[in-house]
């Protein structure tokens, strides 16, 4: 290339061969070019400088820095501190304090939510119960221990109807269903979006109720029978005449026992796990605590996550 | 990285914390200020940590998490333009001073010149000039072919230069040349 008329228009093919020169990137003939024309050599001291202010490092506070990787982490997991269990892969933010109180809801009142169609009717009959047993007491004017039969005879009648009215209500009600829960997983599919890559598309059904898999000392032993539970349900889905379906699991009375209606950890609004990579929750009881059991989709792969029921701490992950 | 994508946060924490600085310069040269950057460098990390399990080790992890990187901070800048302007007052910037190597020492300058060129052409020049990425690992990260990197840094230096005041008119003068 000829030198340039320092009044001509700058070609842009010029900035090119410069460019590439200054990468590396140039062949030993485009190279040669550039070398021989000073025109083009004083650009490329040009583009050089530039480049060499552009690669200056950038520089992040150690407060800044903490406070990104804490709020990233929050976002994959939440252990907290007063997990009685030791985290099984601790990090330095884990010493940070637990999730704010707003993240433990009443999970029992959602629950109540999804189950009041079905719960409506037993209602009415425990309602007609009462109102018998009352009369019968105001009649018969017996004693004391005959009340008492008649408020256990109800009692057994209310755990017996609820429980069949969540039987029948679970499959038809959506998995997040308010505000929170949805806006959760619309948060992954943002996150998705970031990515470039197509979001998944599990955490657009309802996660299979694993219903109660019994009492374990260790939390790691409840993968096999979380998996199991999975596979029996999608046996059951896929051909329900074949293989029973784990909500018809006797509930556990230990769990149920352990707390009355108390306020219970959501591990979803905890962000336990991605709700949008849920496909399966149930329940257990670890050296006698409660706790939520959530199976995840990562790939291929199932993850079973063992939370305590009353302080979100993960317990087991894997 | 598998114990990361398995739920490791120990292992999670520590490949965060490899990458966090570059992931912050990419945001903090894209975004052109600070405070735009940090807000990037959050999203980009939680993008990375809601999506890891997706990674499936066909690029490098270095690349994918560029990726995501480059893809939160432009969705940041979206969003930084959709929002009202505050309304502050105009800062008065130096002007571009005889000397180019001045002008360019300038990080005021040279934050307003790199967020005046066109995206494309920003990403890419980032991408090579801070990260040091060569054509190929650009083309990889960007999905577009070493040829349309090549053009786009040579665009984007160009417009830089512009910008800085080191090819206004014409040809620069010879006289200005190499040191």
């Amino acid at each position: 290339m000829s030198e340039h008329d320092p009044t001509a228009p700058w070609p842009e093919q010029a900035d090119e061969l410069v460019s590439a020169r200054l990468d590396g990137e140039a062949t030993p003939e485009e190279a040669a070019r550039v070398e021989a024309d000073p025109v083009l050599r004083a650009r490329l001291q040009q583009f050089r400088a530039q480049r060499a202010s552009i690669a200056v490092p950038t520089t992040l506070s150690d407060a800044d820095r903490e406070r990104l990787l804490r709020r990233a982490l929050d976002a994959f997991d939440t252990p907290t501190a007063t997990s009685p269990w030791p985290t099984p892969t601790p990090s330095p933010t884990t010493a940070d304090p637990p999730a704010p109180a707003a993240a433990v809801v009443d999970l029992s009142a959602r629950r109540r939510r999804r189950r009041l169609a079905g719960a409506l009717p037993a209602a009415a009959a425990i309602a007609a119960l009462v109102l018998g047993g009352l009369a019968l007491l105001v009649a018969s004017q017996d004693d004391e221990e005959q009340f008492r039969a008649v408020g256990s005879g109800i009692e057994s009648q209310q755990r017996s109807d609820t429980a069949d009215g969540a039987d029948a209500a679970a499959p038809e009600t959506p998995a997040f269903e308010d505000d929170e829960e949805s806006s959760a997983v619309a948060e992954a599919g943002s996150a998705d979006s970031a990515t470039g890559e197509a979001p998944t598309t599990t955490g657009g059904a309802a996660p299979t109720e694993l219903g109660d898999l019994g009492e374990v000392d260790d939390p790691a032993d409840l993968r096999a029978p979380a998996l199991d539970a999975l596979a029996r349900s999608a046996a059951a889905e896929a051909d329900p005449g074949d293989a029973a379906p784990t909500t018809t699991a006797p509930p556990s009375a230990t769990v149920t026992s352990t707390r009355p209606g108390g306020p219970v950890c959501d591990p979803l609004a905890a962000g336990s796990v991605d709700p949008a990579s849920l496909v399966g929750e149930g329940t257990a009881t670890v050296d006698g605590a409660p706790v939520v059991v959530l199976v995840v989709s990562r790939g291929t792969e199932r993850v079973v996550v063992v939370v305590d029921a009353t302080t979100c701490g993960v317990l087991a992950r894997g | 990285m598998a114990a990361a994508q398995a739920g490791d946060r120990v292992a999670l924490d520590a490949l965060l914390r490899r990458h966090q600085d570059r992931i912050h310069g990419i945001c903090r040269r894209l975004c052109g200020n600070e405070a735009d950057a940090l807000d990037a460098t959050q999203e980009a990390l939680i993008a990375v940590v809601r999506g890891i399990h997706r990674f499936d080790g066909r690029a490098s992890f270095t690349t994918w998490a560029y990726r995501v990187t480059t893809n939160a901070c432009l969705d940041e800048l979206r969003r930084r333009a959709r929002r009202p302007d505050p309304g502050l007052p105009d800062v008065e910037r130096p002007r571009p001073g005889p000397s180019f190597d001045e002008a360019i020492a300038d990080r005021l300058l040279l934050d307003d010149a790199l967020a005046a060129i066109p995206e494309d052409f920003r990403v890419a020049v980032v991408l090579r000039d801070h990260l040091d990425l060569d054509y190929a690992q650009i083309g990889e990260v960007l999905g577009i072919p070493p040829g349309t990197v090549r053009s786009r840094i040579a665009r984007g230096r160009a417009a830089l230069a512009d910008r800085l005041g080191g090819n206004q008119d014409a040809a620069p003068n010879v006289e200005r040349g190499a040191p």
